[in-house]
């Protein structure tokens, strides 16, 4: 017996390991159940040789690389809180501190910027496969609504992370963002309470940080784990066609395109970190506003809406809008997953992508 | 000080007045104290003794309606000055200037300088004791002069005793003596009856305010033309690297008119003193001159000095451009000198260069973002090298200057040399970034060629 089977047995007869795998394969890696009373070779054998169709390759991974991203903001996370410090008067100072002093702090500060960024789009994509698709039809609606969660909770954990280098460009973008939030009916003052208001102030920083670091990466992995445990309920959606297609084990062939995917999404991020890093500007000042400010690109079409038309009116817009997409599943209820065969549907979605783009291309060219 | 002596003998004298008319009842009431005691007298003496009682109260409603009203600083007694002077009554507006007035607050009043009667009700009363009711131009002075040429006077409010000697000395009182009325008299600075104090923003005579008021006269072209002097000096000035420091930027260290040609004692300064003059703020400069061979040529030759190259009233903000421009303008377009001012503007623009290049650098390198803390500061030496150049070109050595540029370039250059490395560094994270790729795509590789071998 070789050494590792023998340290694997004597770990087995002290902890289950089972149990342990089988935690870790509730975030996506096996969509099947694993029976806890069977060796941790034999359960791991079985998890891994589960035939899966092959539909679940491809762009229908993209949950997993989501999740994979979360992780990935996680460590990177991590390996700036051990510099940072989350007060108006050591915040910037300790930013420049891992940028410019720690050893890898520009790379990781600029792949965390990056993976957040690719987080919020990584899930805008998912939603919009979810819908082109019709992944949303019964019994799949909670795929549907964990998605906008998730997606709204990324955007929240951006904006709130964006404020914490706590430089000129962070602070008012920043409060550009906030001003989108503030104008939602209900949501504006449920923010405005978790914030302490809407002035950014030492204690609002703190605040951010916690909300960052805490309280919606919780949120996130609680939704991705509802998520992934609606997949094992109900399955994975299928379009007619893909349920042709042959079943394959999850290894190699699953687990190989996971890894190979994963390599590619890690290497976008490093490109996008190095060739486009943030910028990094003055410490931050409350009474100087610098010209050309605009909120994070995820905002900036309802920032946009609401310098176009009165505040509460574009609250009532953006609140609708929101209330609209976490409800879609229960509002269309058409039978069909096709989108032709849901040519209303498919001609609203279409007005309502080209409002956003429209929306966006004039908040860059008044910021501008 | 005096206001208050003045406030505390009124005060003492009405205390006094209403003692005396406690201690001294009418002596038809008091004749006869005995039979005022008795009920039937008292009864009997009712009709005199109520009419002098109520005389009492009124007296007494009076004096507390005063009191009240001073107290709380309303109505037109609210100030010491006003409640002793009845001018106010017909001379209302000039009341309203005088109340603001320095003056008022130290309870001076129109019968300081206007004689009469203040507490007169009538007009022929008011008009009567040694009124005045104007001034001839030269009588402002000397009445001015009367309280502000008394040291006793002056010294509690440090102000000078010397002006009206100073003014005497001026131009403007020059001319005043010689019979010319149309020069500046203390109350065409001053005003006559609303006269702050020089740091009060709202007087003319406020720095801010002194180029304006100088202006009222200098800059009117019709005032001007019988002394041949231009009307256009204000305007010039106001252009001037001078006037846009004291106007726009707010700059009070920026001189105004009488910073050069004095206050009260104003006079253009003469040939030899323009320097002098300049040098009073520009220290260095005017070191380097006397050093140079300029000094003693424009004193022969009576050139105006710093004035020559930098004119006079539109000073522009000194460019090393007019090392190429000024130097023409007394010297042949070919000759030494003028190579020489070439030379000293080519040394200039080469240092300015060096600096502007290092500073982009640095800017750049900043918003990548890296620390240049230490450039920064390596720039700002250099950078004190150059501002030092520039005085010391005075005095026309060209080593001098070139001492001076050489050093802010060559730090200039190092911190871009030094800057340009470290950008470096960072133009190494694309080959970092290369590397990786190449990693992943060779990971990518094994595992496609793993997966076909399981498959297999």
């Amino acid at each position: 017996m070789s050494t590792s089977r023998k340290a694997v047995r004597w770990l087995e007869e002290r902890l289950n390991l089972t149990e342990i795998f089988s935690f870790f394969t509730t975030f996506g890696l096996s969509y099947g159940s694993i029976d806890l009373n069977k060796p941790i070779e034999e359960a791991a054998r079985e998890a891994f040789t589960r035939e899966l169709p092959a539909y679940t390759r491809g762009p229908y991974i993209l949950g997993v690389l989501t999740f994979l991203v979360f992780v990935f903001q996680g460590v990177t996370g991590l390996m700036l809180a051990f510099y940072y410090q989350p007060s108006a008067e050591t915040a910037y100072e300790s930013t420049l501190l891992i940028i410019r002093e720690v050893n890898f702090g520009w790379y990781v500060h600029q792949m965390h910027y990056w993976g957040g960024n690719a987080l919020i789009a990584l899930l805008a994509v998912r939603l919009v496969r979810f819908f082109v698709h019709g992944v949303y039809k019964a019994p799949r609606e909670l795929f549907w609504v964990f998605g906008v969660v998730l997606l709204f909770l990324s955007v929240n954990a951006a904006l709130t992370g964006s404020l914490l280098p706590w430089d000129q460009q962070s602070y008012w973008s920043v409060t550009r963002g906030l001003e989108v939030i503030g104008t939602l009916p209900v949501v504006g003052y449920i923010a405005s309470f978790l914030v302490g208001g809407f002035d950014l102030l030492s204690g609002t920083l703190l605040r951010f940080y916690v909300l960052h670091i805490i309280f919606i990466p919780l949120m996130m992995l609680f939704f991705f784990y509802l998520h992934f445990a609606t997949v094992r309920r109900v399955g994975l959606s299928a379009l007619p066609g893909d349920q042709k297609a042959e079943a394959k084990p999850l290894y190699p062939d699953h687990l190989i395109q996971l890894v190979v995917l994963s390599l590619i999404l890690f290497g976008a991020i490093l490109t996008l970190g190095t060739l486009f890093p943030s910028q990094f500007w003055l410490k931050a000042d409350p009474f100087t506003s610098p010209a050309g400010i605009k909120p994070p690109w995820y905002m900036m079409p309802a920032y946009s809406l609401i310098e176009l038309i009165p505040h509460w009116l574009a609250g009532v817009i953006l609140l609708l809008a929101m209330l609209g997409l976490v409800l879609l599943p229960f509002i269309e209820r058409a039978p069909y997953q096709e989108l032709r065969k849901r040519p209303i549907l498919a001609a609203s979605a279409a007005a309502f992508c080209l409002a956003v783009a429209v929306l966006a291309i004039i908040g860059y060219w008044r910021g501008n | 000080m005096r206001g208050m002596r003045r406030g505390g003998d009124t005060a003492t004298r009405r205390r006094g007045d209403a003692e005396t008319l406690r201690a001294k009842p009418s002596p038809r009431c008091s004749a006869s104290p005995n039979v005022s005691d008795s009920p039937r007298h008292r009864v009997a003496a009712s009709p005199c003794c109520l009419f002098i009682t109520s005389a009492r109260l009124l007296l007494l409603v009076a004096f507390l309606a005063v009191g009240v009203l001073s107290t709380h600083g309303q109505g037109i007694w609210s100030n010491k000055a006003a409640r002793d002077n009845y001018c106010t009554v017909c001379h209302s507006s000039v009341q309203v200037e005088l109340q603001e007035s320095a003056h008022a607050r130290e309870g001076i009043n129109c019968v300081e300088c206007h004689g009469g009667d203040p507490k007169a009700q009538t007009v022929a009363g008011a008009h009567s004791t040694n009124f005045r009711r104007t001034f001839d131009r030269k009588q402002i002075v000397e009445l001015c002069a009367r309280c502000h040429s008394d040291q006793s006077k002056m010294k509690p409010y440090g102000i000078p005793t010397d002006q009206h000697a100073l003014y005497l000395t001026s131009v403007h009182g020059q001319k005043l003596m010689k019979g010319d009325s149309n020069v500046a008299v203390c109350s065409d600075c001053h005003s006559a009856h609303r006269v702050l104090a020089a740091k009060d923003p709202k007087s003319p005579v406020f720095r801010e305010n002194i180029p304006q008021t100088c202006g009222r006269c200098h800059a009117n072209a019709e005032l001007m033309k019988p002394y041949n002097l231009s009307a256009g000096i204000v305007t010039d000035y106001q252009e001037s690297a001078h006037g846009k420091a004291l106007l726009e930027r707010h700059n009070r260290q920026a001189p105004e008119c009488t910073r050069c040609h004095g206050t009260h004692g104003a006079a253009p300064p003469g040939i030899g003193d323009v320097a002098k003059v300049c040098g009073q703020c520009h220290t260095k400069t005017l070191e380097s001159f006397r050093q140079s061979p300029h000094k003693s040529i424009m004193a022969a030759s009576g050139q105006a000095e710093c004035a020559s190259c930098h004119s006079n009233h539109l000073v522009e903000h000194a460019s090393h451009a007019l090392w190429g421009s000024s130097c023409s303008n007394c010297h042949a377009e070919a000759s030494a000198e003028a190579d020489r001012g070439t030379k000293i503007q080519a040394l200039f623009v080469q240092a300015e260069a060096e600096l502007s290049k290092a500073k982009e650098s640095v800017d750049n390198a900043k918003r990548v973002p890296l620390d240049v803390t230490d450039y920064e500061a390596r720039l700002s030496d250099a950078l004190t090298y150059l501002v030092e150049a520039r005085p010391v070109s005075h005095d026309l050595k060209v080593d001098d200057v070139e001492d001076l540029t050489r050093r802010a370039r060559s730090i200039a250059q190092e911190v871009q040399s030094d800057v340009h490395r470290k950008m470096n560094v960072f133009g190494g994270r694309t080959i970092i970034l290369i590397l990786v790729w190449f990693y992943i795509l060779i990971s990518i590789a094994v595992v496609r060629r793993f997966r076909r071998t399981m498959g297999g």
